[in-house]
Order: C-alpha cells, then sequence, then structure tokens
C-alpha cells in the first residue's frame, strides 16, 4: 500500500471530513480576520501619516525659531553655551532641510520646499557670517549680516507658515478622503465577514450533509425493506468512507435476501404448475374415461356378462366364440383396470390387438393389421388409451368404406434418442387444411362423425402433451387423396 | 436486478450533478469573495498610496525657474503677463512662479526680490518702477547672478538685463487717432487721469504722444488736453478721486482718457452713475469685460491695448536668451492696438 493510497484512505474517513471542515472554516475565518487587521493597520498608519508634514514644518519652524534666538543672544552676549547651541540647531536645521524638495517642478508647495531650504541655506550663510564678524569685532558686518538675517528669517517663516497652511488644506483633505476610505474598508469588511460567514455555514452544511445523506437514504432504505418492499433500489454508495462499506454490506444483503425469495418463488411455481398438470392430466383421463363408458354399456356389466357368455361358449365347446367373446371381455377389462396414468407401450399394443380382433370378427377380417415393433422399446411409458383411439380413427376415418383391402401397419422403432410409434393405413387419406386442424387442436366435422364412440384424436394428442411436457409430440403424415394416413407419435426415450 | 442497476446508475449520476451544483456554488462564493478582497485590497491600496504620494512629486525637474514679482497680485494687466509668461515656461521646460502672490502687506517689491535672490531662482521677471532700492536689489541680484527683466513699467537706470513694455509714445497716439476718428468741431476738451503710482516720464510721453498727433494728424480740431492725477492703489481710492474731480470742474471736458483698467472701470461706473455718457466720450485702456461690454453698447468710445499675454512670454523668452547665450536685447517693444466698435467682433474673436 503506498503513501497515496495510504492517504486516500484517511480522507475516505469521516473523522478526518469532520477535521476538513471545521480546519476549512477556521483558515476562512481567520483569514478573513487577518485581512480585517491589515487593514485597520494601514489605516492606521495613513491617520498617522496624514499631518506628518505640517509636524515636520512646525518643527522646522521651531529650530528656525531657536537659531535665530541662539544668534541674536550670542551677538548681544557672545556666550560659548549660545553659539554651542546655534551649532547644535544649526545642525539639526540643516538635516531637517535634506528632507526638503530641491528641484525645480510644476508644483506650487514643492517650489515652496525648494525655496524654503534655498533661503534657509542663504540665511545659515548670513548667520554664519554674522557671527564670523562678531567674533572678529566687526560692528558694522556683524549688524548688517544679522539684519539681513533677520529679514531672510522672516521670509522664510512666512514661506513655511504660507506652506504650512497649504498643506494643512490638503492634509485636511486627505483626512477627509481617509476618513471615507475607512467608512468603505468598514462596510466592505463587513461584507466580507458576512460573506465568509455564510461560506462557513455553506461548507459545513456541505460537508456534514455528505456525512448525514448517505445514512439517511440508508435508513430509507432499511424502512422499506422493513415494510416489506423488496424492490427498493440499492443505497447509491457516493463516498468511501465507513457509512459506504455500511451501505454496501446493506446492498449485498437486500440483493441475498431478494435473490432467496426469487429462488422460492420459482420452486413454488414449479410445484404449483405440477399439481396443476397432474390435474389436467387427470382431467382429460377422466374425460376420455367418461366418454368411453358413456359410449359402452357398464363395463363391469358387460365384463361380466362377457365372462357369463364366454363360460357359456367353452362349455359348448364354441372355441371361436369363446376366444371372441374373451378378446372383447379383455379389451373392456383393460378400461376398467387401467384407471391409472401411464401404461407400458405392450399393455396399449395388446388394448389395440383385441380392438382390431373384435373389429375383424365383427367385419369378416377385411381389416390387415401388421406391426413391426422392436421389442426393447416395448417397456416405454405411455399414457392409459392412447393407441387405441388412433387406431379406431384409421378404421372409421381411414380404411372404412374403401374398396380395396384396408391395411393398418403398427410400427414401434427408435430415432436417435426418440421412441416413434407409426400407425398407418392405406385409407381415404387427408389434405393438408385437416392435418393442419388435427395438429392444431381443433376438432373437424368430418363425415360419419356422428357414429364415432372413440375418443377424440384431440384429446389423445392434448393427454400425450401434457405426460411428456412438451408440444412437439404428434405429426400426421399423408401423401394425399386415398394414399393413407400415418401417424407418428414420438415419445422420449428413457434407456434400456 | 436489471432494472435495480439502471436505477442506481441513475441515482449516482444525480448524486454526482447534485454534488457538481454544490462545488460549482462552493466555488462561485469563493471566487466572489476573493474578488471583492482583492479589489477592496486594489481600491484601498490605490487610495491610501495616492493619500502619500506628494502631488507633483514624480513630475519631471524642470530646467529654470524665475520669479514673476509685481505690486498688486490682483492686477488684471499683471495676471495676464503672468499667464503669458507661465505658458512660455511651461514650452520650454521653465516654471515662473509669482513671489509674495499671497504675501504679508508690508512685503515690499524689494523684499520680494531680496527673497528671490535667497532662493536661488535662475532669473527674475519684475514690474519696474523708478526708484533706488529697487535699482540697488536688481544690482544685488545682478552680483549674485541671476538675471532681473522689467515688464511693462521699466526701472530706469537699474542694473536690469532688459526691459518687455509698450512704446509710450505710440501708447498716446494711438489715443490721439481715436479722438480724431470720433471728434468734431463741438470738441474742445478733454482730461487725460494719469496714474499717481506711475512714473512720471514715462506718463509724459503718452501725453506727449497724444498731444503732437492731435497737432500733426488732427489739426483740423482745436483740443485742450488736461491732466489729472488718480490714485489707482486701490478701486475705492480711484472712485473716490474721480468723483472728486468730476464734481470739482466747472466744465465737464467732452472727452475722458484713462490710462489703466482702474480707472476705466471707475470713470465707466461713475459716468453711469451721474448720467455723463450723453455728455462725454470716453476712451479706455485694457480690455476688460466690463469696457468691452461699454463699447459694445455705444458707452465707450475705444480701448487702447496692448497684448499683455505676448508681453509675459516675451519675458520668459528674453531670460531663456540671456541663459543660453548671456546676451540679451536692452528692449522689448509692444506696439499698442486700439479696439472700438467697428473691430470689436474681430478682437473678441481673436
Amino acid at each position: 500500500m503506498n503513501v497515496r493510497q495510504v492517504c486516500m484512505r484517511s480522507l475516505n474517513r469521516i473523522q478526518t471530513k469532520l477535521l476538513l471542515a471545521f480546519l476549512l472554516t477556521t483558515v476562512v475565518i481567520i483569514a478573513v480576520n487577518l485581512y480585517v487587521y491589515g487593514n485597520i493597520n494601514r489605516i492606521l498608519a495613513g491617520f498617522e501619516r496624514v499631518y506628518a508634514s505640517n509636524a515636520s514644518l512646525n518643527d522646522m519652524q521651531n529650530s528656525l525659531g531657536r537659531i535665530q534666538i541662539d544668534l541674536t543672544e550670542y551677538l548681544n552676549s557672545k556666550s560659548p553655551s549660545a553659539l554651542e547651541d546655534y551649532y547644535r540647531d544649526s545642525d539639526k536645521y540643516r538635516g531637517m532641510l535634506e528632507s526638503l524638495n530641491d528641484q525645480i517642478v510644476d508644483d506650487a508647495n514643492l517650489l515652496s520646499e525648494k525655496n524654503i531650504r534655498n533661503m534657509s541655506v542663504s540665511y545659515l550663510e548670513g548667520t554664519d557670517r554674522a557671527i564670523s564678524y562678531r567674533r572678529a569685532r566687526n560692528v558694522e558686518g556683524y549688524k548688517n549680516a544679522y539684519e539681513q538675517a533677520t529679514r531672510l528669517h522672516n521670509y522664510i517663516l512666512s514661506i513655511i507658515y504660507t506652506l504650512n497652511n497649504e498643506r494643512f488644506r490638503e492634509n485636511s483633505n486627505s483626512y477627509a478622503t481617509l476618513v471615507e476610505i475607512c467608512r468603505r474598508v468598514e462596510m466592505l469588511d463587513i461584507v466580507i465577514l458576512c460573506l465568509s460567514g455564510l461560506l462557513n455555514v455553506f461548507l459545513i452544511t456541505l460537508l456534514t450533509r455528505q456525512i448525514t445523506s448517505p445514512l439517511k437514504d440508508l435508513a430509507g432504505a432499511a424502512d422499506r425493506i422493513a415494510g416489506g418492499d423488496l424492490d427498493a433500489p440499492p443505497v447509491p454508495v457516493t463516498t468511501h468512507d465507513e457509512i459506504a462499506r455500511v451501505s454496501v454490506a446493506f446492498n449485498q444483503m437486500a440483493a441475498s435476501i431478494r435473490q432467496h425469495i426469487e429462488r422460492l418463488r420459482l420452486s413454488m411455481e414449479a410445484e404449483r404448475q405440477m399439481q396443476e398438470k397432474e390435474l389436467l392430466m387427470e382431467t382429460h383421463l377422466k374425460d376420455a374415461q367418461l366418454k368411453y363408458l358413456q359410449a359402452q354399456i357398464n363395463p363391469h356389466f358387460l365384463f361380466n356378462t362377457l365372462n357369463a357368455g364366454a363360460q357359456l361358449a367353452m362349455m359348448e365347446d364354441a372355441d371361436r366364440t369363446y376366444e371372441y367373446i374373451q378378446h372383447v371381455a379383455d379389451f373392456f377389462r383393460y378400461n376398467v383396470k387401467k384407471d391409472f396414468e401411464s401404461v407400458t407401450l405392450r399393455e396399449e399394443i395388446e388394448l389395440v390387438d383385441h380392438y382390431i380382433y373384435i373389429l375383424n370378427v365383427r367385419f369378416g377380417g377385411e381389416i390387415h393389421f401388421e406391426k413391426q415393433i422392436d421389442a426393447s422399446l416395448l417397456d416405454t411409458q405411455i399414457p392409459a388409451m392412447t393407441l387405441q383411439p388412433i387406431v379406431e380413427n384409421s378404421v372409421n376415418h381411414g380404411i372404412r368404406g374403401i374398396e380395396r383391402e384396408g391395411r393398418i401397419l403398427l410400427r414401434i422403432y427408435k430415432e436417435v434418442d426418440a421412441v416413434c410409434i407409426s400407425i398407418a393405413d392405406n385409407g381415404v387419406g387427408m389434405d393438408e387444411k385437416l392435418i393442419s386442424q388435427l395438429l392444431d387442436g381443433k376438432t373437424p366435422e368430418r363425415a360419419g362423425e356422428k357414429n364415432s364412440n372413440g375418443v377424440a384424436f384431440t384429446n389423445v394428442v392434448r393427454r400425450l402433451q401434457l405426460f411428456l411436457g412438451k408440444e412437439d409430440v404428434v405429426d400426421i403424415i399423408s401423401e394425399g387423396k386415398d394414399l393413407g394416413t400415418e401417424v407418428v407419435l414420438y415419445l422420449p426415450f428413457m434407456g434400456a | 436486478m436489471k432494472q435495480n442497476v439502471s436505477t442506481n446508475k441513475e441515482q449516482n449520476s444525480t448524486n454526482k450533478v447534485r454534488r457538481g451544483g454544490w462545488v460549482i456554488a462552493i466555488m462561485i462564493a469563493l471566487a466572489v469573495l476573493i474578488f471583492m478582497t482583492v479589489v477592496a485590497l486594489v481600491i484601498m491600496n490605490r487610495q491610501m498610496n495616492r493619500l502619500a504620494e506628494r502631488p507633483g512629486e514624480n513630475a519631471a525637474p524642470l530646467a529654470r525657474h524665475y520669479a514673476f514679482i509685481a505690486k498688486n497680485p490682483s492686477d488684471a494687466i499683471f495676471r495676464s503677463i503672468f499667464e503669458g509668461a507661465k505658458e512660455e515656461g511651461s514650452e520650454t521646460g521653465t516654471i515662473v512662479e509669482w513671489f509674495g502672490e499671497e504675501r504679508e502687506p508690508d512685503i515690499t517689491e524689494e523684499n520680494l526680490v531680496e527673497m528671490a535672490i535667497a532662493a536661488k531662482v535662475d532669473g527674475i521677471i519684475l514690474e519696474g518702477r523708478a526708484g533706488e532700492h529697487l535699482a540697488t536689489m536688481i544690482e544685488k541680484a545682478r552680483h549674485a547672478g541671476i538675471p532681473t527683466v522689467t515688464v511693462y513699467r521699466d526701472c530706469y537706470g537699474s542694473a536690469r538685463q532688459s526691459y518687455v513694455g509698450v512704446a509710450s509714445y505710440s501708447y498716446g497716439r494711438e489715443y490721439a487717432r481715436q479722438i480724431i476718428r470720433f471728434a468734431g468741431k463741438a470738441t474742445h476738451s478733454a482730461l487725460l487721469f494719469l496714474d499717481s503710482n506711475g512714473d512720471d516720464s514715462e506718463q509724459n510721453i503718452v501725453c506727449n504722444g497724444i498731444r503732437n498727433t492731435l497737432s500733426n494728424e488732427g489739426n483740423h480740431l482745436r483740443i485742450e488736453l488736461e491732466t489729472v492725477k488718480v490714485n489707482t492703489d486701490s478701486t475705492f481710492s480711484a472712485e473716490e478721486d474721480i468723483k472728486r474731480t468730476l464734481l470739482a470742474i466747472d466744465k465737464l471736458p467732452d472727452i475722458i482718457i484713462c490710462m489703466d483698467p482702474v480707472t476705466t472701470d471707475c470713470m465707466y461706473r461713475a459716468a453711469v452713475e451721474y448720467n455723463l455718457l450723453d455728455r462725454i466720450s470716453l476712451l479706455g485702456f485694457y480690455t476688460e469685460k466690463s469696457t468691452l461690454e461699454a463699447i459694445e453698447k455705444g458707452n465707450m468710445q475705444a480701448t487702447v491695448t496692448v497684448d499683455f499675454h505676448k508681453m509675459g512670454r516675451t519675458a520668459v523668452d528674453a531670460l531663456n536668451e540671456y541663459d543660453e547665450t548671456a546676451f540679451i536685447s536692452d528692449m522689448y517693444t509692444q506696439e499698442a492696438e486700439t479696439v472700438n466698435r467697428s473691430n470689436l467682433r474681430e478682437y473678441r474673436e481673436q
């Protein structure tokens, strides 16, 4: 884990976020305060500076006055202390002169400064001269020099006075401007303070919102799931902090619950469909049986009657009658016994054999029934009453009434992984429309239908579809009129 | 599940958009805060710096500094001369300073010259006056290496380098020519107000100019010229003198000639006050606003003037020439000109 990852991780912690919020707002407040204090200091410095030029001119005026007093005193008394004072004060004054303008510029005040400076130099030259003359005891000389110096002193004072007034006027304007600036800065500082306060509130709101918003989302989602709304959208994960980890775990938990409930629902659905299918199968079977029984007399009564007839035939040594009655009895026994769901192909073929035998006895052996059966497939399970109705259809709608010899061929063979049951006749055949109607599950109106006592072909097909759980279970092949019909059933090969 | 995933993505994108909006809002607020702070600092700095800096401090230094000294700082003529000098100065790298513009009353021109010498100016433009003291101060200035040029009025016998003024004779000739222009046979007398503070010799030359011209060019006229001195120290004194004169004389003159702006103004007001405008013809001096209005209304016949602005410029040019070549003409004279109703418009346009 490199330094960047460590930093990112620590940045994503709630504690760090809160710390950042407080630090940021504190920094903003400190910066604004420093700025305000800076402004105040600058303005105070401005106030200090504003009348500095007047103070300087006043000092100059005083200093000049002291020089004149020193000069007068020295000329009067020739006292060394007065001379010392004179030199000290004149040196100081010379220092003050350095601050004055000495350039020729187009400004009245600066020009006055230049005049003061030059006149002061002339004045000091005059005072020095007066002192020299005094030392040399040149009375006339020092008197003239003193008078000239006094005039210059007065001129300089006059100019300093005028300049001082002018500077005071300027400085008063500056003062007024400074006061105005002060007011403006005060207003601006208040505005900036207010803005920074608002910004701080803004920042804190944003940061706390970033922390509390995911918590609110999480709480809302928890409430919805607790209220039974499992389809609630997952909690959005927008941060990388501890709440984000909790949110991710919560989303995973919600998804797991949803998946589990979905699996449960699918399993219940499958079970329900299975039950529905069984019920439907049973209903269809019952329906077939009902039709069969409606068409026949009470099978038990008939079966008992036929058994009595068979015994009678045996007693009278009428073997063919006995065999016939036995076949009829077995045929009806199958119906009585096979009220369960599925039977083997072997049992179904036996039923077909009984049926053909009865028909051949009835119609003088005009139906030629052939079988080509793969014996290994005889244990294949098939719904009861499947083959006999199809064979009955071949007899009733295929070969009955044809001039030529009627033939029915039953074939059971294996094709890839399917067990194929083919019932083919050489009867009148079917056209495409009729084949389509039968395959679509519609029962067509056909001549002689009213005499049919069998189970409908569509009933057989529907039961087979339900039994096998798929739609593609039957095929009807007919080359055309008088070219016969072949019905092929496809059962899954369940293995040897 | 897919629906949930898409909803989650939508929410994430909505959250991102919302968060983006917050970030933009914060950025805008911060930008406004920083902008306001920077603007406030810049404005404050600029104003504080403006307060701290002294006017003219950063101006380029000029080459010469001339002192302008005149008796009366409120005199319109010297104002005009000073303006001309200042204008010429600004074109030639020279500053012309009016010494004693706000002086105390007891400060004389001599004092001002002494101040200019002590201030080590490069030249002095001075309203001349006859008198030893002023000549002595001009001499001192010369010793200190400071050239002096007198303007308008000269200081005869002084060490001034040059004089820039009016040829007094031509000045009188202009008055006379105006009298000849409007005077008739009924015009017999003229009164000339002289300046009691003026140089007598110069005023005499003006009188001679009038008289000579009248006799030479207006010999068909018989006009007697009398003179009265008026104290022009102040407007009040001039007005008093004029009124006293008007009340004292037995017969009003046909023409009254004034030789300075103060007398002209006071005389015109007195004429209005005493309702004399129909009885006398006025000839004034200088082109004050009130004088030009009087001419426009026909209350004053004419006024004689000189281009004083040009006079100031010439004075600066003379000092500059001396500074550059150490040579200078002794005198620069300007011709007088007359303004009357016929050329008033043209004069104003000029």
